[in-house]
């Protein structure tokens, strides 16, 4: 079974309180319309570095808990990472995949070895514990009070449909044109 | 980080810099966390800082996550150096220009290098000849070590990371 993507963030965004959430490439858009904050940062353009970025801000920030939105293909990009955040082990570290087995961004071309491809059991192997996968829109909706304030490092791959419906020039340009304001923005809050 | 003890293994070690002075420097330097792919010609070094030091290590599997762990834990208040060899460096090229560059976070980045002389040279002539060229290409300011006289520099460039918007880079020939 498999959710749209819109859902899936809904539901994030309405069990969202005060974590700071970062966002990479398709989820970008997406999360600053349904959820826009000071607290959102969609500024790391290296794919696969969001979660590493992340984890560094985890270890600096016990006092806060941080939401990473990415993609698979991103994932993909750097597998290592899960080994490297399973033995940091951050206990306020949630991350979320997209899962639509493709990049959507560049057209639609399959991951490698998508059929065959297992997320989960990859950051079961990894050394994460705290794993799940929704798709279906109902027990994402229940479990999600729960997941977000279990310890950490939390893993959760949501089966998404393919949608590039939302995905244009114009809508990435403006959020990334902004970056020098989420730049600013977030260092003000993390001194908060 | 475990380190497990090798029989037969003898540490890859110079006599260049001493891996004691710069575990000093780095603790003068009061540093949150060291970020590290554990490699032969600083082997020594982060045994001593696992035994010795209140430094926190974050072992990653690949240089480029160190880049972005470094600035994260930079742009949430905590000092941090990621201390990796010169492969490290050509393999963290796009962390650098898309996260700690993008994100104008500035921290210590120390790169291993054999020296062009001796032993090490004779081992990999090639070691670590396009360092300064990369840096240079990336606009990344650097200095460069090559005795335990030339330690000092490390804390210059630590001083440089203050209010900077970009990674400092410090080249160790070992």
């Amino acid at each position: 079974m498999t959710m749209k993507r819109t859902d899936c963030l809904k539901i994030l965004a309405k069990n969202r309180t005060d974590q700071l959430v970062l966002t990479a490439w398709q989820s970008t858009d997406i999360w600053e319309q349904l959820s826009p904050s000071k607290y959102n940062f969609p500024s790391v353009r290296t794919m696969g570095e969001c979660s590493t970025f992340a984890l560094g801000l985890s270890l600096a920030r016990p006092d806060k808990r941080i939401v990473v939105l990415e993609g698979d293909g991103s994932l993909c990009m750097n597998l290592g990472s899960l080994l490297t955040i399973a033995t940091a082990a951050p206990t306020n570290f949630y991350q979320f995949i997209l899962y639509n087995k493709m990049y959507e961004t560049t057209g639609g071309q399959t991951l490698p070895n998508v059929d065959h491809l297992d997320l989960v059991m990859i950051a079961r192997g990894a050394g994460i514990s705290n794993v799940h996968r929704f798709g279906d829109l109902v027990a994402f909706d229940r479990e999600i009070p729960r997941l977000l304030k279990e310890q950490g490092p939390v893993f959760v791959v949501l089966d998404v449909e393919p949608d590039a419906s939302h995905v244009s020039g114009k809508q990435f340009g403006k959020v990334r044109s902004r970056d020098t304001f989420y730049n600013k923005q977030f260092k003000e809050v993390l001194m908060e | 980080m475990r380190v497990v003890d090798i029989p037969g293994h003898v540490p890859d070690v110079t006599d260049r810099i001493s891996n004691d002075a710069v575990r000093q420097v780095l603790e003068d330097l009061r540093l949150d966390y060291l970020v590290t792919v554990p490699e032969s010609l600083y082997e020594v070094l982060l045994k001593d800082v696992i035994q010795k030091s209140s430094m926190k290590i974050v072992q990653v599997c690949r240089e480029s996550q160190g880049i972005s762990i470094c600035s994260g834990l930079t742009y949430g208040g905590k000092k941090a150096a990621i201390l990796c060899s010169f492969k490290g460096l050509y393999n963290s090229i796009d962390s650098i220009l898309g996260v700690a560059l993008h994100c104008q976070v500035s921290f210590l980045m120390l790169l291993s290098e054999a020296s062009a002389m001796g032993k090490n040279a004779a081992d990999n002539p090639e070691r670590g000849c396009h360092t300064a060229s990369l840096l240079k290409a990336l606009d990344i300011p650097y200095f460069e070590v090559s005795s335990d006289k030339e330690l000092f520099r490390i804390k210059e460039a630590a001083a440089q990371t203050e209010n900077n918007t970009q990674p400092v880079a410090v080249i160790l020939r070992w």
